[in-house]
C-alpha cells in the first residue's frame, strides 16, 4: 500500500500538543497532512495533565478544540498506534515508513463499554504511570480521540477467551487483525516525539519506587485530574490518606550531571501550581516546596509572587538529598541544608513529589543520520537537515503555550519545503 | 548582620586550585554534599558553607573553621554532587592551604606545598647525614664488625633532637594560632565551655582512637581501612622506637633485639600495617579515582614518605638479618633520610592533620558543636525566602 505524493504534503512524527498544533496548521491552509502517534490516542502528555500553569484550566481547553479541528478536517490524516521505522529521501521527496499496530477493534466502535464489562484480564494503566488498572480492552481516556476502544495485545489472551467479541452489539472487535506497512510520500518531516518524565528509580538517594509516598510531579497530575485513578481527590498512595503535609522536591535528577545535566524549565512552575491544587483541596495542609533555585521567567513570575505570597506554602533554600521513612505510619521525611540559615532540616510529611524533569523522547534509529540531536537526545539542528523540522520537546523542554507557538512556526516552515529547497 | 564587611582574598581561589581544589567553582549552592555528608552535623552542616566561603575568598572564615577538619574526604559529597565540583577534595585542598598559611616559618609551607622544592626537602637529609659518616669516617670504609645501626646515633640524634625541637616549637605555634582563630570566629553559644578541656581532650582522642566518625564514610570506605592499619602501624612503630630510645640512652639496652622480644614483635606488626595500610591507600588513590577523587601533591608527599619509610624500615631489618653490611648501613642511611622528611616536615606537611584534626574535634566538643545526628524536626523556618 503506498500514498502518492501531492507536492503539497507534511508528515508530523507524534500526536501530542506540538505535533497536532503543527498538523493543523499546516492542513488549515492546505496541506496534506499526515499525523502519525504511537499511542492509541492524541492528546500526548497534556491530556494527562490536570490543569495548565499559569492560567489554571484543564487541558480540555485546548486539547478538545484541536480534536475537533482534526475531525472536521479532511488534510489531516491521523494514525494512532503507529511506529515509524524509517523515514528516507530528501526535502520535497521523503518516504515515511510506517507499521500499524493492530487495535483489534474497527471503526463500528461506538464506546458503549460493552466489552470491558465482559473482559476478565487487567492491565496497568499507562495513562495514569500505573497508578490504576484497565482491561486488556480499554478506551485510552475519558477523552480520547479518536474516540475507540483499543486491545493490549500483550496482556489480550484473543481467541483463547474472545468474550469482548461475543458481547459487542457492533461486531467492532476483531482478534486477527495484524500489523501493517504504510509508506508514505511527503515533502517535508516534522519530529514532534516529545518527552518521557526522567526515571527517578535512578536517583538512588530519593527513593523513589522505595517508599510508597513518593511520587513524581507527572503522577501528582493524575491524582489530581478529575479523570485520574483518585477522580480527582489528592491522596498519599500508601493508606490514601489525606494530605495535611507534603513536600515538593525540586530538581528531582534535574541540572545534575549524574542524571539530566539540564534544567527542564518547566517544573519549578509545575510544583507551584500543584501547591496551588493541594491548598484548594486541603486549606489547611502545609505546603513546603524546596528549591536550588525558583525559575519563573517573564509573566511567570505573576505566579510565583502569588504562590509565594500564600502562607501555607513555603519555598525553602536547599536541595533534598536524603529521605527517610517512619516504617509505621509511611511518612516521609526529607532532608536538606536550610541554606539561608545554615542548618539542616527534617520536614516529615504526608507525601513528597519529586519534581522530575522531561526526558527527550528518541526516534534516532528510524531517522536519517544526518540529523543531529545534542548530548542530551534533543534534535538541535533543522538546518543541516533540510525537510525535517524538530518542534516541541523534542527540541527542548517548553511549556504547553510555549510548545504550540513554536509548533505553528514550525508549520510554517514545514509547509516551504519543496524539491531542491 | 546589616552592616557586615565581606573580606575577601582574592589570591585564595588561586591557591586553592593549585592545592588540589580545582574544580571549586563549579558548585552552585545546592548544599545536596552537606546533606548526604554521614559527618556533617545538623547546626553546622558541612561543605556547602565551605564551597562558597571559598569561591568568595573568606580566607579567614576557613582559617578558623573547625568543619573543615571534622571532614575525612570520604567522597560521599563528591558522588552525590550534580555539578562535578567535588566537594571533598575542595576540602582537602582547603586542609592543604591551612597547612601551609600555619606554617612557621612562612618559607616552610611554601617548601612543602610545590613539587618543584622536593629534590631540596630531600637533599637536606641527604648532605646532613653524609656529613655526619664523613666525620665519623665511614665514607670510606665500610665499619667493621657486628652490624650495629647505634655506632652512628650520636651524631644523629643531634640532628633529630634538634630538629624535634623545632618542629615543636613550630606545631605549637601553628596549632595556637589555629585555636584562636576558632575561638574569634565562633559565636559562643550556651554549649561552650560546658564540657571542660580535658574531658573535650579525651572524648576527640576517643574519637580519633576509635576512627568513630571515619567509619560512616560510603562512598570511600575502603579509606577507612588503609587509614586504620597505617594510623595503628604507625602508632606501634612510634613506641616501638621511643622505647629503644630511651631503653638504649638511657638504660644502654643491648641492641639489636632478638626476633622474639615483645618490643621487636610489636615493631614488625606495626611495619606490617603501616605498609598494608599505604597500600591500601595508594591502590584506592590510583585505582578507584571516581570514589576517593584526585589526590594532591600533599597526600603523594606524606603517603609517599610514610610508604617509604615502612618499606625502608622493614628491608634494613632483613638486610641486617642476611648479614650483607654495606647495604644494610646504605639501607640504613635512606631509612633515616625519609624518617628526617617526616619528623622536620611535619607542621607544613598532610602529617600535621594529625594535630589540626585532633585540636579541631576538641574544639569542636570544647565549644558544644553538635555531632553528626538527626535531630528533631524543627519548627517551619521563620525565613521565608527569595529565590
Amino acid at each position: 500500500m503506498a500514498m502518492t505524493n501531492d507536492n503539497k504534503s507534511v508528515c508530523v512524527i507524534g500526536g501530542g500538543i506540538s505535533g497536532m498544533t503543527t498538523a493543523i496548521e499546516a492542513a488549515e491552509i492546505g496541506y496534506e497532512v499526515y499525523l502519525i502517534e504511537q499511542s492509541p490516542s492524541l492528546g500526548g502528555r497534556v491530556a494527562q495533565l490536570n490543569q495548565y500553569f499559569p492560567k489554571l484550566c484543564p487541558p480540555q481547553c485546548g486539547i478538545e478544540i484541536n480534536y475537533k479541528r482534526i475531525r472536521i478536517n479532511p488534510k489531516v490524516r491521523y494514525f494512532t498506534l503507529a511506529e515509524v521505522e524509517r523515514v528516507s529521501g530528501e526535502p520535497g521527496n521523503f518516504t515515511v515508513t510506517l507499521r500499524l499496530n493492530p487495535k483489534y477493534v474497527n471503526e463500528k466502535c461506538t464506546a458503549c463499554n460493552k466489552c470491558v464489562e465482559v473482559c476478565p484480564v487487567e492491565r496497568s494503566s499507562s495513562f495514569n504511570y500505573g497508578m490504576s488498572q484497565t482491561k486488556a480492552i480499554y478506551l485510552p481516556h475519558e477523552m480520547a480521540f479518536p474516540m475507540k476502544y483499543v486491545i493490549d495485545g500483550t496482556v489480550c489472551q484473543k481467541d483463547q477467551c474472545a468474550k469482548c467479541v461475543a458481547a459487542c452489539p457492533y461486531g467492532a472487535i476483531d482478534l486477527s487483525m495484524q500489523p501493517k506497512k504504510l509508506d508514505i510520500n511527503v515533502n517535508s518531516v516534522v519530529l514532534a516525539t516529545g518527552w518521557s518524565p526522567y526515571d527517578a528509580a535512578k536517583i538512588d538517594n530519593l527513593k523513589y519506587g522505595i517508599y510508597k509516598n513518593i511520587i513524581r510531579n507527572v503522577e501528582m497530575e493524575r491524582l489530581a485530574a478529575p479523570n485520574g485513578p483518585t477522580h480527582g481527590k489528592i491522596v498519599r498512595p500508601s493508606d490514601n490518606k489525606e494530605i495535611k503535609k507534603i513536600a515538593f522536591v525540586q530538581c528531582a535528577g534535574s541540572r545534575d550531571e549524574n542524571h539530566l545535566a539540564y534544567c527542564s524549565s518547566i517544573c519549578c512552575l509545575a510544583s507551584m501550581k500543584q501547591a496551588t491544587y493541594v491548598r484548594s483541596q486541603y486549606p489547611d495542609a502545609d505546603i513546603y516546596i524546596f528549591y536550588i533555585d525558583i525559575r519563573a521567567t517573564g509573566r511567570f513570575e505573576d505566579f510565583f509572587t502569588k504562590v509565594q505570597a500564600d502562607n501555607k506554602i513555603t519555598f525553602i533554600k536547599g536541595k533534598v538529598a536524603k529521605v527517610l521513612e517512619d516504617s509505621q505510619t509511611n511518612d516521609i521525611t526529607v532532608v536538606a541544608e536550610d541554606i539561608l540559615s545554615g542548618k539542616k532540616i527534617y520536614t516529615t510529611v504526608d507525601m513528597a513529589v519529586l519534581a522530575t524533569g522531561m526526558v527527550p523522547n528518541g526516534l534516532t534509529a528510524a531517522m536519517p543520520s544526518d540529523i543531529v540531536y545534542d548530548e542530551f537526545g534533543f534534535a538541535v539542528s533543522d538546518l543541516q537537515t533540510p525537510g525535517i523540522y524538530a518542534t516541541g520537546c523534542a527540541k527542548k523542554p517548553a511549556d504547553v503555550a510555549g510548545c504550540i507557538q513554536d509548533a505553528t512556526g514550525t508549520a510554517l516552515r514545514a509547509i516551504q519545503t519543496r524539491v531542491g529547497v | 548582620m546589616a552592616n557586615t564587611v565581606i573580606e575577601s582574598d582574592l589570591s585564595l581561589v588561586r591557591d586553592i586550585t593549585k592545592l588540589g581544589g580545582g574544580s571549586l567553582k563549579k558548585c552552585f549552592q545546592c548544599a545536596t554534599c552537606s546533606v548526604v555528608c554521614n559527618l556533617s552535623s545538623d547546626d553546622r552542616p558541612f561543605p556547602r558553607k565551605e564551597m562558597i566561603w571559598a569561591q568568595w575568598g573568606l580566607k579567614d572564615k576557613l582559617l578558623s573553621d573547625p568543619d573543615v577538619w571534622r571532614c575525612y574526604q570520604c567522597g560521599d559529597c563528591s558522588v552525590y554532587c550534580p555539578r562535578g565540583a567535588k566537594p571533598a577534595e575542595v576540602m582537602g585542598a582547603i586542609r592543604n592551604y591551612s597547612f601551609k598559611n600555619y606554617a612557621q616559618p612562612k618559607f616552610m609551607g611554601t617548601l612543602l606545598s610545590s613539587p618543584k622544592y622536593l629534590p631540596l626537602l630531600f637533599a637536606v637529609p641527604v648532605i646532613l647525614f653524609l656529613l655526619v659518616l664523613n666525620g665519623i669516617g665511614a665514607l670510606s670504609a665500610v665499619p667493621s664488625g657486628p652490624i650495629a645501626f647505634t655506632r652512628f646515633d650520636n651524631y644523629v640524634d643531634v640532628i633529630f633532637v634538634t630538629v624535634s625541637v623545632l618542629v615543636l616549637a613550630a606545631l605549637g605555634t601553628g596549632v595556637l594560632k589555629f585555636w584562636k582563630n576558632m575561638d574569634r570566629n565562633n559565636t559562643h553559644g550556651e554549649a561552650y565551655g560546658t564540657t571542660g578541656i580535658f574531658q573535650s581532650i579525651l572524648l576527640a582522642a576517643e574519637e580519633v582512637l576509635t576512627h568513630r566518625n571515619f567509619k560512616k564514610c560510603e562512598a570511600n570506605s575502603i579509606r577507612f581501612t588503609g587509614h586504620f592499619a597505617a594510623f595503628y602501624g604507625f602508632i606501634a612503630l612510634f613506641i616501638v622506637t621511643s622505647i629503644v630510645f630511651i631503653g638504649d640512652r638511657v638504660f644502654h639496652m643491648v641492641l639489636p633485639m632478638g626476633q622474639e622480644n615483645p618490643v621487636k614483635v610489636l615493631g614488625n606488626l606495626g611495619a606490617a600495617a603501616l605498609i598494608i595500610g599505604c597500600s591500601v591507600a595508594v591502590y584506592n588513590r590510583t585505582a578507584r579515582t571516581q570514589q576517593a577523587g584526585e589526590s594532591s601533591y600533599y597526600d603523594w608527599l606524606f603517603l609517599g614518605i610514610l610508604f617509604s619509610i615502612g618499606v625502608t624500615g622493614l628491608s634494613t631489618e632483613l638486610i641486617r638479618l642476611a648479614g650483607d653490611a654495606p647495604a644494610a648501613y646504605w639501607s640504613y642511611f635512606i631509612h633515616l633520610v625519609f624518617v628526617f622528611c617526616l619528623i622536620a616536615y611535619f607542621p607544613y606537611s598532610k602529617f600535621a592533620h594529625l594535630l589540626y584534626r585532633f585540636v579541631a574535634i576538641v574544639y569542636a566538643r570544647y565549644s558544644g558543636m553538635s555531632e553528626p545526628a538527626q535531630a528533631a524536626e524543627p519548627e517551619k523556618p521563620e525565613v521565608k525566602s527569595v529565590a
